[in-house]
């Protein structure tokens, strides 16, 4: 028998959907971004849209998978509100064409500029904003400050890369020592700037970390990297006292000393020391897995809105917005 | 390779997926299923080089997420993990064959998506394979859950804090341990006209000895055709439960092509008698484990 052949209108017929509940709409986009193409989500309200985009930027390595689920909720959420909200991949990462290679900071910054374009290209939308958790924070104000964003959103931020750094390195020891407790073979325990090998990146837990990657991110430091920045911000921080965290703190603390409109929200939740690891605890009689966020990223995205909906017209033209 | 991302319709909801084509006809398609919590492009994009892998080898592929999870519409605050969403993947499984114009599947995945990939090679015609990666095949038996419900949970609170309790307990919680119901009802099913392959890496095995007794035991009671299309392999590097070193990623990707290669066979090519290449005895004795 001669197999069939490929039916494109099938697959593009399927790029994306409506959803009549939640009044929004999301598509599938495969743009170039940085050196290669990726693959993106638009979501959008079902109704008109408001002319303020929103692009979010993920954190990095294994982060991006543990914290991409609160992407989706509040970009879905935002456009509900009616702003189209752009999520994607940077190379690296996903179904982003650059597979298997040691990831670059570089990526995420050049990713995240022509995301910013893309958004800026779609119909309807006249400002663009930024949004990002953890380090995909560091990285949307590094990009507001360089597309001279009026407005950015800060997940639990860090005001440097080092900050970053130490958790991320506290996460990858904890990761190391469940696999060596899992193992009878005990691996040597190497430091988290050590073992890199000739191709300049060593294996941590299955990543590939480039010396380059550590060393840009521990240059980056929003004291000296922002500066020109204006408008308006968010900072959610998330913890389990229900004030906002003090690296989360000392960022609200810069934008408001270089001039932005600095709002601070704080979400409390008894998860929030895990943010950014894995999301399932088993509960009960160990058959059912509890997604320990889900309180948490409903409560991020429910601020986010709040504060999109109240700084949007100060961004927008008093002409585009009517008022 | 072409990729196209898509929203596959399952009821109310949408199932995020990445169809992968090869540029000439596809010789088969596999769905790639990861564990819980992971996104389609699974931990270190390994589907997606696996999708690019395969697709080099003239082989589709579609990669998935859950429903309520990832870029899937849904909600899924609490999930059960005995009830894997079988029929969604059934279903996203269909749409890339229709769309592909494959007629043959090979179905992977790890830890949940080991049963999702057996329950296809169960429940789905031309599903030809199923590769299962570190499945979970034992669940408590009858005196652990008649334990459970007559102490309550003080005692199995008590039980899991105190250390020595748990050791002296350990053997007969092992004697007590028995296949999975639906490594029970689903694996004989399959074995009647797919071949499986369980992949382990060397610390699972070791550490789970009991696990591979249980399903030892369970294939020593199906009609020899059967026994012969299951095969259990052991692959060097580890962590392969997180995917935990890129030793093991590339250990993986190379066993799952080749174990794929062979099933979809080129024009010309005949698939390997599972008589001829298996005996009956060695099916079920990992790789390069005495």
């Amino acid at each position: 028998m001669k197999p069939m052949a490929l039916d494109e209108s099938l697959l593009e017929s399927h790029r994306g959907f409506r959803d009549d509940r939640s009044g929004i709409g999301e598509e599938f986009l495969q743009p170039t971004v940085g050196s290669g193409r990726t693959v993106a989500v638009l979501s959008r309200p079902q109704g008109a849209s408001l002319p303020v985009g929103r692009v979010i930027c993920h954190s990095f390595g294994l982060e991006q998978v543990k914290l991409h689920r609160l992407e989706v909720v509040a970009a879905r959420a935002l456009a509900a509100a009616g702003f189209p909200t752009l999520r994607f991949f940077v190379q690296g990462y996903g179904d982003s064409e650059t597979r298997g290679q040691a990831l670059e900071v570089s990526w995420h910054l050049d990713g995240t500029m022509d995301a910013i374009s893309l958004m800026r290209d779609i119909g309807g939308v006249t400002v663009v904003g930024a949004l990002g958790v953890r380090f995909g924070a560091l990285v949307a104000a590094l990009a507001a400050e360089r597309a001279e964003l009026p407005l950015l959103g800060l997940w639990q931020p860090f005001l440097t890369g080092d900050q970053f750094l130490k958790d991320f390195a506290q996460t990858a020891l904890f990761e190391t020592m469940l696999d060596q407790a899992v193992g009878q073979e005990s691996q040597k325990s190497e430091g988290f700037m050590e073992g890199f090998g000739p191709e300049g990146w060593r294996d941590l837990n299955g990543l590939r970390l480039s010396r380059r990657a550590l060393d840009d991110i521990a240059a980056i430091d929003l004291r000296r990297d922002l500066r020109a920045l204006a408008g308006s911000a968010l900072v959610v921080g998330i913890s389990r006292s229900g004030s906002v965290p003090r690296e989360a703190a000392e960022v609200a603390a810069h934008l408001l000393a270089i001039g932005v409109q600095c709002q601070q929200e704080a979400v409390q939740d008894e998860a929030a020391p895990m943010l950014g690891q894995h999301q399932f605890r088993k509960i009960g009689d160990g058959e059912v897995e509890r997604d320990i966020f889900h309180d948490a990223y409903l409560a991020v995205a429910e601020a986010t809105v709040n504060w999109a909906l109240e700084h949007y017209r100060r961004a927008v033209p008093i002409a585009e917005t009517g008022s | 390779m072409r990729e196209f991302p898509v929203f596959v319709p399952y009821g109310d909801e949408h199932v995020a997926a990445v169809v992968a084509v090869p540029e000439r006809t596809p010789r088969g398609l596999v769905v790639l299923a990861t564990g819980l919590g992971a996104p389609r492009s699974h931990r270190y994009q390994v589907w997606a080089v696996a999708a690019q892998r395969l697709a080099e080898s003239g082989i589709a592929s579609v990669r998935f997420d859950y429903p309520g999870l990832h870029d899937s519409t849904g909600s899924a605050e609490e999930i059960r993990t005995s009830r894997p969403p079988t029929e969604q993947t059934m279903a996203v499984a269909e749409f890339a064959r229709r769309a592909t114009g494959a007629r043959e599947i090979v179905a992977v995945g790890n830890c949940w998506g080991a049963h999702l990939a057996v329950a296809l090679a169960a429940r789905m015609d031309g599903c030809v394979g199923a590769i299962c990666i570190l499945p979970e095949t034992v669940e408590p038996g009858r005196v652990d859950g008649a334990l459970r419900r007559a102490a309550g949970r003080k005692v199995a609170g008590l039980l899991r804090s105190n250390r020595t309790l748990r050791r002296v307990l350990r053997p007969l919680r092992h004697l007590d341990l028995q296949a999975k119901q639906a490594v029970r009802d689903l694996l004989p099913r399959a074995l009647e006209r797919a071949r499986v392959l369980f992949l382990y890496d060397r610390e699972h095995l070791d550490t789970g000895p009991h696990e591979v007794g249980k399903v030892r035991a369970l294939l020593a009671r199906l009609p020899e055709g059967s026994r012969g299309r299951f095969e259990l392999r052991l692959i060097s590097g580890r962590g392969l439960a997180r995917f935990g070193s890129v030793e093991v990623q590339d250990s993986l990707l190379d066993a799952m092509l080749e174990w794929t290669e062979e099933r979809f066979p080129r024009q010309g090519e005949a698939e390997p008698d599972p008589e001829a290449s298996l005996a009956s005895g060695a099916a079920v004795s990992p790789r390069g484990v005495p």
